[in-house]
Formats: C-alpha cells, structure tokens, sequence
C-alpha cells in the first residue's frame, strides 16, 4: 500500500526577467504508510519546493501528487510540515499555545486540552504555553514547531531541517524526540537535510536531489556504503573523515540546465557525449536502488580514475 | 617589544572575560603553538567566539578583559598602545566569520577590496598589485579570477563569497587565522569543499589556526589539536585524535555520545544532561558539576586541577581512566 505517490510532477519560478528555474523537476516516487524517508541534496536543489509541493501548498504545473489515492491540491490535515525556521514555523505575536493551536486550524484558543496533551508529548513545560516565541530558547522553539505539526495528528509529517539551527546537544534531543514521535503515533516521515549522518541516523530510505530532479533513491545503508551516481559519491565524499579525492567539484560557471541533457554534466568526472544529448531516467540497479545517471548502470568505476572533463 | 617569532604564536594565561558581574570566561589558559590547528569546540554560548575576539582584539567595549598574560609571538596584546600592536593586530592576525556578506563591503567590487588590502600591507601598486589580487582569488579556487575581481558580493553564492573572504584574510599572509565556524550554514558539499581549501592554505603558509566550530567531526578532520569549552571553561585539551579515542572529561564525552556523526544508531544518540548554567546564578567551581554522572563534593567547592602533559591535558577532579 502507498501513502503518498508522486507522478511527473514538476514545478518552476520565474528568475529574472526571461529565464525560469525549474526546482523541482519530474519527480515521481512513493512512501509507504509509517516509512521514514529522507531527503538530500545542496543547498538549492529543490528539497523546500518539493516539501511544499506535498504539503499542497505550492500547487504543481504539471504531474498529481496523490494522497491514499486522492489528488492533493490544497493543505491537508493528514499531511503536515515543519518548517525550515522557526521564523517561518511560529508567528512572533502569538504565544506558543496559540502557534500550535493554529496546527488545527483555529487561533483563538479554543483547543487548550489538546495542546496541553501535544506540548506534553513534545516535552514542553506548561508554563512555557503562554509565552511569545522569541522568549524560547532554539530548542524549544523546535519543539513548538513540531508541536503544531503533531496535533493535527498528521499521517506524513515533513520536517524540513528540524536541526540545522541547533547546537549538538539540543540537535540529538530533538532527533531523539522525532524518532519517539514516530514510533509512538506510526506516522511516515520525510526528513529534509544536508547532513547524512542525520539522515543515516533517522531514514531507512533516501532520496538524492540535484537541481531540481531526484537522481538518486535506495536503502540508506546501500546509499552510503555503495553509491551509484557520482554527484551521490560526492555528497556521501564530503562526509568528514571520508576521501578528500572524491569530494564536490564546486560549480565553476553558471549552470547549463537544457531539457534534454544530464544536469550533472558540468560537474561530472565521468561525463561523455551522450550526456550532454539524453537525459538519463531512475532505473533500478537493484531491489529498491534507482539511479539516474548514463554511466553508473553496471560497472562500478571510482570517480577518482576517471578522466577529467 | 619586537616580536619573537621562535615562541608560541598566543599564549593566554588566566583569562578572565566579564560582562558587569557576570564571569563569563571563566580563568582559560591556551597555546596556540606555531604551525598547528587548533579547534576550539563546545555548545552554543559556551564562549568561544569572545576567546577568538579577545585574541583578534575586537572584544566588544562592554567586555572586562583581565589576565595574567596574553601574548602574541611574545608581544602583549593587552596593551593596544605599544608600537608593535597595531602591525601584529592587522597584520599579522586574521579572523574569518560566520556570515561573510558582513564582512565585505556590498559597494565596492571584491577585487578591490583585496587590493586594498595588499596595497596597504605589501605596497604593491598598478599592474604588480592587479596581478596579486588576481592570484589571491586563484588561490582560493575562485575559477576565472580575472572576471570575478569586478563582481559584487550580492552577485556571488554564499560559498562563493566565503572564499573571498578567505582570500581577503589571506591576502596580508597573517601568521593566524582565527576561522569562526567558517562554515555554519552552508550546505555540507560547500562546507567540506572550502574547509579543505583552508587548511591548504594554512599548511602550504606554514600559519597557524584557532578553528572554532561545534562539529566535532568537523574538529577530527582538519585539526591538530582539539580544545573543548564549557560554560567559559576549557575542560580538555588534547590532540585530535586522542579525544575520540581517549577523552578524559566527562563532558568531552558526554560531547561525543550527542554527536549525530559518532552514533550509530539513533538509540545510542545521547543528549547531555541539563544545560549550560546560567552564569549570573551561583556557578559550581567545575561548571560542568551539576550536568556531571562523576561530580563529587569536591567538584562544587574547589577549582578542578590540571594533569597530563600537552598532548592530553584535563582539568578535572574525577577524569575517565
Ligand atoms: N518562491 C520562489 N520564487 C522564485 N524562486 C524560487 C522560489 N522558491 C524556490 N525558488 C528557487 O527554486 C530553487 C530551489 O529552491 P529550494 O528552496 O526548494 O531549495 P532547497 O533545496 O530547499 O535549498 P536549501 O538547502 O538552501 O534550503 C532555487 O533555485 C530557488 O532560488
Ligand atoms: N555583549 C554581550 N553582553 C553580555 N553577554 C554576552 C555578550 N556577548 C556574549 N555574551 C555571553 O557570553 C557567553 C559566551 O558567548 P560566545 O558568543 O563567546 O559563545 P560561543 O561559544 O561563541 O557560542 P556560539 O556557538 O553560539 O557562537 C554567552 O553566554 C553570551 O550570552
Ligand atoms: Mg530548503
Ligand atoms: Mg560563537
């Protein structure tokens, strides 16, 4: 059975005057009821749009975003996000029961027994409820933002950075609390990161995005010890204590994104011709591993030796 | 005083920084010895960054700063009036930030800035000093310098900037680079891209650096020695690889077990107890005492002491064996 399913859906901006970018680009995956997925890729390649996108609050323009079934074209109590900052998660002139009331839908302070119960689950103390955001510390401020996700009683929660704002200490609270959460309520999860070792901590499964197009999805075990497409190695190279040879290429010049080419291409050690003419489709390498990229199929070549282009 | 190239490039000793009666840097004695990088790693709010400004010498006015000695290359930096403070301060000391956009100037194109600054300390003029702004982007892995030297900051990527201020604090060749979680907030591709180029930099100069940063991943990976800050206080410092693998404060370890790099599962992930202090409260004389599963009587009444030679030392009554 699937919870979510994503078909061609696609999504782009205007960028200055002429140009458009495309930042979500022909996605099509799926997450099964309770799984806990994870979501990677630079800063840029479209993991916010996407995380909107699901929640119904960017609408595609082209593609269905499917919800048991049903098209998602507005926000839905079924799926909820937490946002990138706390800024964006809480309004500065509501008091924190209130922010996380709005999780339902009301403001006005009508569901105290309910956000008492999810502050509870959350790990916010009562006399935290009536204060303003800014008199929070970062770390509770997360948890109020989780709190107003949570009591909608969410079937696919996205988290979009929940930690990249804390400290070490309060970033493994607040994972460790993610996790509680999940396993309490049974809820499916898609975490948004650049950092892998909160992913491999967090997801049984991870999807790789680069400017825009999923180029890499499989079991985060498999995503780490064995990557497929090279802008994957990379990103998994520049895991610290990993090999500096196989870490990013910075992008030198502007991207060259064509429609109908690899969009790695400029910064891919292994690029060739046909690179530059097709672009490769997620085909599957093994049970569950889909990789998008012309010369990751069988051979197994190391970045590292390949020539220079 | 002349500088004395042959000692420890800083050497701080009894370091005490207030604000009103708060005691914030609490008594820190550190070395930073010359080709070396050090890191200085703790929470949030543990006072790392005001150890660097009192270092780089911009220590906020509303800052007391008194100790026993800090010195650079043997020449006190406490006081700004000698002669040679003002060259080793700007000099000879270079400090990069966490948000570069604040550092440079959105008005002036960054070729410029950086020859502004090579003018002044090297005294380079016409083509020689547009050739060495030039190199001084190259060398940051700026790709096609000649163009990027006329951009704005606001035309550049984050990560794009951040190695222009790298290169404008290169530009003077300190023999210090304070780098102030350089990398926080940029994505980890970026992170480990441009912290590689640092310490390049830094090992190919022969500088020294106080890499400041919460990662203690990141800490493994580029630096020497680690220095680990509590609440104002250094409770370990040892080489890099002896913290991971022997660390002898509770708190270093405590450290190490709420790291998302070190785990390996969720289930082993473990928050410290309890939060830092609040320094204007009654402190304990270990701060660490009231989060510490090893604390004693002691630890709340008297100053732990310091053992152990350089390379693993510990200020603590009741270390790990
Ligand atoms: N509302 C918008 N209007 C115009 N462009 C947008 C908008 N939202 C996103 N974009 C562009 O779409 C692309 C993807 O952005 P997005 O925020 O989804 O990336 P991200 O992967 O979340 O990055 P980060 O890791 O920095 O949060 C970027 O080029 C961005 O500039
Ligand atoms: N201008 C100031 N006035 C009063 N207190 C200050 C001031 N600047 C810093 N502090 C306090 O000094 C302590 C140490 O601050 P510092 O900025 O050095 O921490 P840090 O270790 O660099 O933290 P972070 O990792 O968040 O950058 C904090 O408790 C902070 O609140
Ligand atoms: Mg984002
Ligand atoms: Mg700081």
């Amino acid at each position: 059975m699937t919870l979510l399913e994503l078909s061609g859906v696609t999504r782009s901006f205007a960028s200055g005057r002429k140009a458009r970018v495309v930042a979500v680009d022909d996605a099509n995956f799926t997450i099964a009821p309770g799984e806990s997925v994870g979501l990677v890729g630079e800063s840029g390649s479209g993991k916010s749009t996407l995380s909107r996108l699901i929640c119904g609050l960017t609408p595609p323009e082209h593609g269905v975003i499917r919800l048991k079934g049903a098209p998602v074209t507005a926000p839905t109590r079924a799926v909820q996000m937490v946002f990138q900052s706390a800024d964006e998660a809480l309004n500065p002139a509501f008091t924190i029961a209130r922010n996380i009331a709005v999780g339902l839908g009301l403001s006005n302070g009508s569901a105290t027994k309910e956000v008492a119960e999810v502050a509870a689950q959350v790990g916010l103390s009562p006399e935290l409820l009536p204060r303003l955001p800014h008199q929070l510390s970062g770390g509770q401020q997360a948890r109020a933002g989780i709190a107003r996700a949570l009591i909608a009683q969410p079937e696919l929660l996205l988290l979009d950075e929940p930690t990249a704002a804390l400290d070490v200490s309060v970033q493994a609270l607040v994972l460790k609390l993610i996790e509680r959460l999940r396993q309490e309520t049974g809820c499916a999860t898609l975490l948004v990161s650049h950092d892998l070792d909160v992913v491999r901590l967090m997801c049984e499964r991870v999807l790789v995005m680069y400017r825009g197009r999923i180029v890499e999805t499989g079991p985060i075990e498999q995503i780490i010890e064995a990557p497929k497409h090279p802008y994957t190695r990379m990103l998994v190279a520049s895991m610290p204590g990993k090999a500096r040879e196989e870490r990013i290429v910075l992008p030198s010049t502007a991207p060259q994104i064509t429609a109908n080419a690899c969009h790695f291409r400029d910064r891919c050690p292994l690029a060739t011709d046909i690179c530059a003419r097709s672009r490769p489709q997620l085909t599957d390498v093994s049970a569950g591993h889909a990789v998008a990229c012309h010369h990751a199929g069988g051979a197994d070549h190391p970045v590292s030796e390949s020539v220079e282009c | 005083m002349t500088p004395d190239w042959t000692k420890n490039l800083v050497e701080a000793r009894n370091l005490n920084i207030r604000f009103g009666s708060t005691p914030v840097v609490d008594d820190i004695s550190l070395d930073l010895p010359k080709g070396r990088i050090t890191a200085l790693v703790g929470e949030s709010g543990s006072g790392k960054s005001l150890v660097a400004h009192s270092i780089a010498g911009i220590l906020t006015p509303a800052a007391r700063l008194e100790a026993d000695r800090l010195s650079f290359a043997g020449v006190d930096l406490r006081d700004t009036k000698s002669p040679g403070w003002r060259d080793l301060r700007g000099r000879q000391i270079a400090i990069i930030f966490q948000n570069p956009r604040a550092a440079l100037s959105p008005v002036r194109r960054v070729g410029q800035q950086i020859g502004d600054v090579i003018a002044r300390h090297r005294g380079l003029k016409g083509a020689e000093l547009s050739r060495a702004v030039v190199e001084a982007l190259g060398a940051v892995g700026i790709v096609d310098p000649e163009a990027r030297q006329n951009a704005y900051t606001g035309e550049l990527s984050g990560g794009m900037c951040q190695r222009v201020m790298i290169a404008l604090a290169l530009a003077c060749n300190p023999r210090l680079l304070i780098a102030d979680e350089p990398t926080t907030g940029l994505d980890n591709t970026t992170q480990a891209a441009i912290l590689d180029l640092v310490v390049d930099q830094i090992r190919a100069r022969d500088m020294s650096c106080l890499l400041i940063t919460h990662d203690l991943a990141l800490a493994r990976e580029y630096a020497d020695d680690i220095c680990v800050m509590h609440a104002g206080q250094i409770v370990e410092k040892a080489d890099s690889a002896r913290i991971f693998t022997a660390s002898q404060h509770p708190y270093t370890h405590a450290l190490l077990k709420a790291s998302a790099s070190q785990a390996d599962s969720i289930a082993s992930l473990e928050p410290i107890k309890g939060s830092l202090p609040d320094l204007n409260g009654p402190l304990p004389a270990c701060r660490f005492a009231n989060r510490c599963p090893r604390a004693e009587e002691r630890c709340h009444s008297a100053k732990p002491p310091v053992s152990g030679p350089d390379t693993a030392r510990v200020n603590c009554w009741n270390p790990l064996p």
